[in-house]
């Protein structure tokens, strides 16, 4: 089949972005993923606000991904899944930018995970605000180095976080995360 | 009291210390995935110049933009000012965001309100 590549071309062009990736997120692909949004944003995106929330957003995704995708993938590969590959996906379009990831979870965490994030949509604005002082204040660091701000932050950023699991089998499900940063929030 | 310099790069802001002056600068991106390594050398040096500061400290802080891992350890690094001002100390706190960076702004704002300590901000 032919395709139109000048066609897909033009589109993309037209002041949007659009990359997808699928596979495994290192330290070193998400410098590469952050560079090449970055350069887009500053030729597309005026707002210096709008530009930096897709950009913590962004980061803060990625960084999830590296940390959090379940490592225990390869002793039991199954053709169904490959847990240690994560997807990341980010386009734009007049309403704003939307920032798209998925990745596998053990489902022990799925219940935590859930709550947490459910605990985070149901607060205001001011309340979000407070919950990430208090995180912040309580010195702590998880094992992986990580401060267990990086959902707060998200939500103080772009409001509601849009999540979805997947049943993949009895030990794993897919958890899809999506976030829609709009241009008018600028 | 030693000078501590670390070049910004693309992850990591300049940190440039001066014991000698009491001016203190940390400027630039701070988004490393292992902030607590970056960070360990410039708390324990701040640790150590808060045994014998310089008579007046003046810190000055811009960044563009930090990570959420990033945000603990430079309120951790402020902190260990903030007890050098506690102990009777002249420290002042500069906190510059770049303009309409609403984000950093606040940033400032919430770190001055945590530590309990007016900043000066300013656009720059």
């Amino acid at each position: 089949m032919l395709v139109n590549f000048m066609d897909i071309h033009r589109r993309m062009q037209h002041n949007s972005i659009s990359l997808t990736f699928k596979g495994t997120v290192t330290f070193e692909l998400i410098d590469s993923i952050i560079a090449i949004i970055s350069n887009r944003l500053d030729q597309i995106e005026s707002s210096v606000v709008t530009k930096k929330k897709v950009y913590g957003v962004m980061l803060e995704c990625l960084q999830n991904l590296c940390f959090h995708v379940e490592k225990n993938g390869l002793e039991e590969y199954n053709p169904a899944y490959d847990s240690q590959s994560a997807l990341f996906m980010i386009d734009s379009d007049d309403a704003g930018y939307h920032i798209t990831t998925g990745n596998f979870v053990a489902k022990e965490k799925t219940e935590n995970l859930k709550n947490w994030l459910d605990e985070i949509n149901s607060l205001s604005e001011q309340e979000i605000k407070e919950l990430y002082n208090k995180i912040l204040r309580n010195k702590t660091f998880s094992e992986k180095g990580t401060a267990g701000l990086g959902f707060v932050d998200i939500a103080r950023k772009v409001g509601r976080l849009n999540y979805n699991f997947n049943s993949i089998d009895e030990k794993y499900s897919f958890f899809a995360f999506q976030l829609d940063i709009s241009k008018a929030q600028a | 009291m030693d000078h501590l310099i670390l070049e910004p790069k693309a992850k990591t802001p300049l940190v440039n210390f001066d014991g000698k002056t009491g001016v203190m600068e940390m400027k630039g991106m701070s988004c490393s995935e292992n902030s607590l390594e970056f960070y360990k050398p410039v708390l324990d040096w701040v640790e150590k110049y808060g045994k014998s500061p310089h008579g007046s400290t003046t810190v000055n802080i811009e960044f563009k933009y930090f990570n959420t891992s990033s945000a603990k350890c430079i309120l951790d690094v402020l902190e260990k000012f903030a007890n050098i001002y506690n102990m009777g100390n002249n420290v002042v706190f500069n906190w510059s965001y770049e303009r309409n960076d609403e984000e950093m702004l606040e940033a400032g704002e919430n770190f001055s309100e945590i530590l309990g300590i007016p900043f000066n901000i300013k656009e720059v």
